[in-house]
């Protein structure tokens, strides 16, 4: 089994949370006697969140022997540069976060762990609209698979509840300044901002945004859920609303919780949640096919993922239609510094 | 509407600022020594970080943090100037300026290890206060930045102009020698530049810091960048032009943000630069008068030269040069081709594939940085060009890959020579600032033309190579690909070296030695330096093309400035105008990162202390330069 992300540059912080959590699922089973007393061993490969790197590292996967499963990646563009390498290879890949349409239409041997953008748009609409009561929206997006798609669809669906998208904005990763853009949301006076943009970037526009005075109601997707987010945009965090999927404060997830924060001293987010679940769904599929005395390749693996039954994680229950999961939204806020179930 | 225009020129002056703070300091060294600091942005991250640990971990007070921060930044400033630049007084005018590349390098990637590469919250331990005018605002920030601005580039001028030490600083950049002979211990001078300037790089850090409230090891790199675009906007050696070139930077770019959209701020500020170097090369409020001494190593040398080759102290020594034959790239390509033979593991053939390639583009980079003397520090955006044209012409026409692959190589060749129209009249280090802001340009393009590239999210589906000649034979495999790539790469290095060693690789040379002469000579200058980058062109192109079939997916973080600089490291080090030293240059340090994967995150370390180590013990290169 292998897991490739990115463990380098700003992305650093999903890179670790998914590796530490595939580790800390795979170790549980091979504490316990592995699969049928063998045990599950794990490459671990960084792809610099590069579509480049992440074909090279599955090349080298793929000329592992042994390789029967493959967890990764984090982005939505490195995961498809990486799928017709282990598509060609018949090697299934469970990408725990990427959440484009278009990933699991690549062949059938590609499986995701969270909603899909179609899905997530509309808990995006429902974030800022019906959560957040706003109905004249401007969205920042960032210029990549995930923003544009998600700035499209969510526009679509906010538009369909009677909502009402001012201004949208493409920003290019890394970007820093955010003034001119917020002077131009000042001049179209909106009532509400979705921040379609990874954490790093977020941060510094909503600080930007709250200095230049604008306290209009604020919500995100889910790169918002990293507590990195929170750390990087103190105090103009206060009052964001976010929906996830998982929710470390749920006292049903404890027993995970528990045992990642032992291991890792800090509380896991989403995506460790993710690669978890995206662990533990493929781990069940590669048992079954052990108990079915079947050979261990890619391909009965994909077969078991595809058809074998549903299964429940700590992000909700994972039943694969094409590749495609559908799992319940929780609505948080921050306050005081910390996530906070939103209350209704 | 007048007044969204004018709050976003106030939001233009707040950026300005910090970028005319940033270009204070390379302005003081260029005016102290002709020489273009790239560590200086790496001064810049280093000295927000110092302050950042003593505010968090030692848990000084700001202020304290930031008077430890100047401090130990004005003796590493220092520090460089022993270590990587004292050595290379007598070497070739090029080996200081690769040498500030080199530790930018290392600095940069050091901080990742050191602090994470991850950004981190910069606590701000006051209460920030904005203020508003109508729609338009600033903030407490902005006020301290601009306080501390205006006091350094005041207290620098007064320095430079009214003091005895300023003066001899001033002394020391026109002649060493004569300052000398006066009795100026012109190594003191040069110390003190480089300590004002560390000094300069920690105050705007932190400055930064507490504009962005966050620190990011990433951001030396783009931030130096900008305060070199504004440095060379208002004249390099002027301080008054910089912080007038900042300024005209920040609202430039707030401009485009608001009125074209915030992904075009970088193309349209890169374009500006471009176009200032076109029409008014010494910038806003410089001058020229360096220029007419022959350059600017003419003031210095013995005898006045364009070659980057040349030291002050004398023109180029004799140096053994290796170089293979025309033949024997032939030779070695096919023996490469081969290759499948031995193995079908296919991340081998395809590590493999990827140094090929890079020796064919470093081999590219050499012609326009060594044969002809025009340091390129731009050369991705070339095989950016070459690639995204393969893609587009096999995908989205179905060319078959020969006439893809040399319809990809002519255009980047139309394009390398457009591109090189604005640098004809540069030459030394402009010419270098000049092939940045293509490399720049370049990247941006790939970056924000959705239609065509898809921007970050990557050209993909590009076809297998389609063999028209051969009745359509597909090649689809990789081992396929793998012989494609060494023989098109050995024939393109074979016709490259035949014409080194024809007259016109010797007219190159002869205008990288000395332009004057040789336009005095009657040789068509331009013409030929146009030659030299449309040649180039064609290699970077099929270089790219190569590329993008291997790949089948292209996207631009492959095409940044930071691996232009790599390029132009490895084609140092094989010895610059050597193209068998730049192959194989080229091809071994493309592998070799591949072989130490684990060791990822020292990869650019090892490269910058190579570089630090073949300028000092053997500045011509590896294999000698030709």
């Amino acid at each position: 089994m292998s897991a490739f992300s990115p463990i380098c540059p700003a992305i650093a912080e999903y890179g670790a949370s998914f590796k530490n959590a595939v580790e800390l699922y795979l170790d549980k089973v091979n504490a316990d006697g592995g699969i049928n007393g063998r045990p599950i061993k794990l490459i671990v490969e960084d792809d610099r969140n590069s579509p480049q790197e992440a074909a090279t590292v599955a090349r080298k996967i793929v000329a592992t022997p042994g390789v029967v499963l493959t967890i990764g990646s984090w982005s939505t563009t490195a995961s498809l540069a990486a799928a017709p390498i282990f598509a060609e290879a018949k090697i299934p890949q469970i990408s725990p976060t990427s959440s484009h349409p278009d990933f699991t239409r690549q062949s059938p041997f590609q499986f995701r762990q969270n909603n899909t953008d179609d899905v997530l748009a509309q808990y995006n609409a429902d974030t800022i609209h019906k959560k957040l009561k706003a109905n004249r929206i401007v969205i920042p997006y960032s210029q990549d698979d995930w923003g544009v798609y998600t700035v499209k669809a969510t526009t679509a669906a906010i538009e369909k509840d009677g909502g009402k998208v001012l201004l949208t904005e493409a920003v290019i990763p890394g970007a820093k300044d955010f003034r001119p853009l917020i002077s131009k949301i000042k001049a179209a006076n909106p009532d509400g901002v979705f921040i379609a943009l990874p954490y790093q970037e977020a941060s510094i526009f909503i600080q930007q945004l709250r200095q230049a005075g604008v306290n209009i109601p604020a919500g995100g997707g889910i790169p918002l859920t990293s507590p990195k987010f929170i750390e990087l945009a103190g105090k103009a965090a206060e009052g964001v609303v976010v929906h996830s999927i998982f929710f470390p404060g749920d006292p049903s997830k404890k027993a995970f919780v528990d045992a990642y924060q032992a291991k890792y001293h800090k509380l896991p987010d989403q995506f460790a949640a993710l690669a978890y679940d995206a662990a533990g769904v493929g781990v069940a599929a590669i048992s079954r096919v052990v108990q079915s005395g079947k050979p261990l390749t890619g391909q009965a693996v994909r077969d078991e993922l595809a058809n074998g039954p549903a299964y429940a994680g700590v992000t909700g229950v994972s039943k694969f239609e094409n590749g495609n999961v559908k799992k319940d939204p929780t609505f948080l806020v921050v306050r005081d510094g910390t996530f906070q179930l939103l209350q209704q | 509407m007048l007044e969204l225009f004018a709050s976003q020129i106030v939001n233009g002056l707040a950026i300005g600022q910090v970028y005319a703070l940033i270009a204070l300091g390379f302005s003081l060294v260029f005016g102290v020594s002709n020489l273009i600091n790239f560590a200086q942005g790496a001064l810049f991250m280093l000295g927000a970080f110092i302050a950042f640990t003593g505010v968090t971990t030692l848990h000084l007070p700001l202020v304290a943090a930031a008077a430890l921060s100047v401090a130990v930044m004005s003796l590493l400033g220092m520090l460089l100037e022993r270590l990587a630049l004292r050595p290379l007084e007598n070497a070739p005018y090029i080996a200081p300026v690769l040498s500030t590349l080199a530790i930018s390098l290392i600095v940069d990637q050091l901080a990742e290890i050191i602090w994470s590469p991850e950004g981190q919250a910069f606590p701000v331990p006051f209460e920030e206060v904005t203020y508003f005018f109508g729609s338009a605002y600033i903030t407490s920030t902005d006020l301290l930045i601009f306080g501390f601005g205006a006091a350094a580039a005041i207290a620098l001028t007064l320095f430079l102009s009214r003091s005895w030490l300023g003066r001899t600083l001033r002394a020391t950049a026109q002649d060493r020698d004569a300052a000398a002979q006066l009795g100026v211990r012109t190594s003191n001078v040069k110390r003190l530049a480089f300590g004002l300037a560390g000094a300069l790089g920690a105050l705007s850090g932190i400055l930064v810091a507490l504009y962005f409230k966050s620190v990011f090891p990433q951001m030396g790199l783009p931030y130096g960048l900008k305060g070199f675009a504004a440095a060379l906007l208002g004249g390099l050696a002027s301080t008054p032009g910089a912080v007038l070139g900042g300024l005209l930077l920040g609202i430039v770019e707030t401009l485009a943000s608001a009125y074209i959209g915030e992904g075009y701020r970088d193309l349209v500020a890169y374009t500006l630069v471009l176009v200032f170097l076109v029409f008014r090369p010494q910038g806003l409020l410089g001058d020229r008068r360096l220029d007419a001494l022959g350059g600017l190593g003419g003031a210095g040398g013995a005898m006045p030269s364009t070659s980057v080759l040349s030291s002050s102290s004398s023109q180029r020594k004799a140096t053994r040069v290796l170089e293979l034959p025309p033949w024997g790239f032939l030779a070695v390509g096919l023996a490469l081709a081969l290759l499948p033979v031995a193995t079908q593991n296919a991340y081998v053939l395809q590590a493999v594939a990827y140094a090929i390639i890079f020796a064919l583009l470093v081999a590219s980079v050499t012609l326009v940085s060594g044969s002809l003397g025009i340091l390129s520090i731009g050369h991705m955006a070339f095989y950016g060009v070459g690639a995204y044209a393969v893609g587009i012409l096999a995908r989205n026409h179905g060319w078959p890959a020969e006439a893809a692959l040399l319809g990809a190589a002519a255009i980047t060749a139309i394009i390398a020579m457009v591109a090189a129209l604005p640098l004809l009249k540069l030459s030394g280090h402009t010419a270098a600032l000049g092939t940045l802001a293509v490399g720049q340009i370049g990247y941006l393009v790939f970056m924000t033309w959705l239609d065509v590239t898809r921007g970050p999210m990557g050209f993909i589906g590009i076809p297998a190579p389609r063999l028209g000649l051969l009745g359509g034979y597909t090649l689809a495999s990789l081992t396929q690909k793998f012989c494609l790539i060494a023989v098109v790469v050995a024939v393109g290095l074979a016709l490259a070296q035949r014409l080194l060693n024809s007259g016109i690789g010797r007219v190159w040379r002869g205008i990288r030695e000395d332009r004057l002469a040789a336009h005095a000579a009657g040789l068509p200058v331009r013409r030929y330096i146009l030659l030299g980058f449309a040649l180039s062109g064609l290699l970077a192109g099929t270089a790219g093309g190569l590329f993008a079939y291997v790949q089948s997916v292209v996207s631009p973080e492959s095409f940044t400035v930071s691996a232009s600089i790599l390029l132009l490291t490895l084609a140092v080090l094989g010895g610059l105008g050597n193209l068998t030293g730049a192959a194989l240059a080229g091809f071994a340090l493309t592998l070799l990162p591949e072989l130490l994967r684990p060791f990822a995150e020292w990869r650019m370390i090892a490269y910058g202390v190579a570089l630090l180590l073949m300028l000092r013990l053997r500045p011509n290169g590896l294999l000698g330069a030709r």
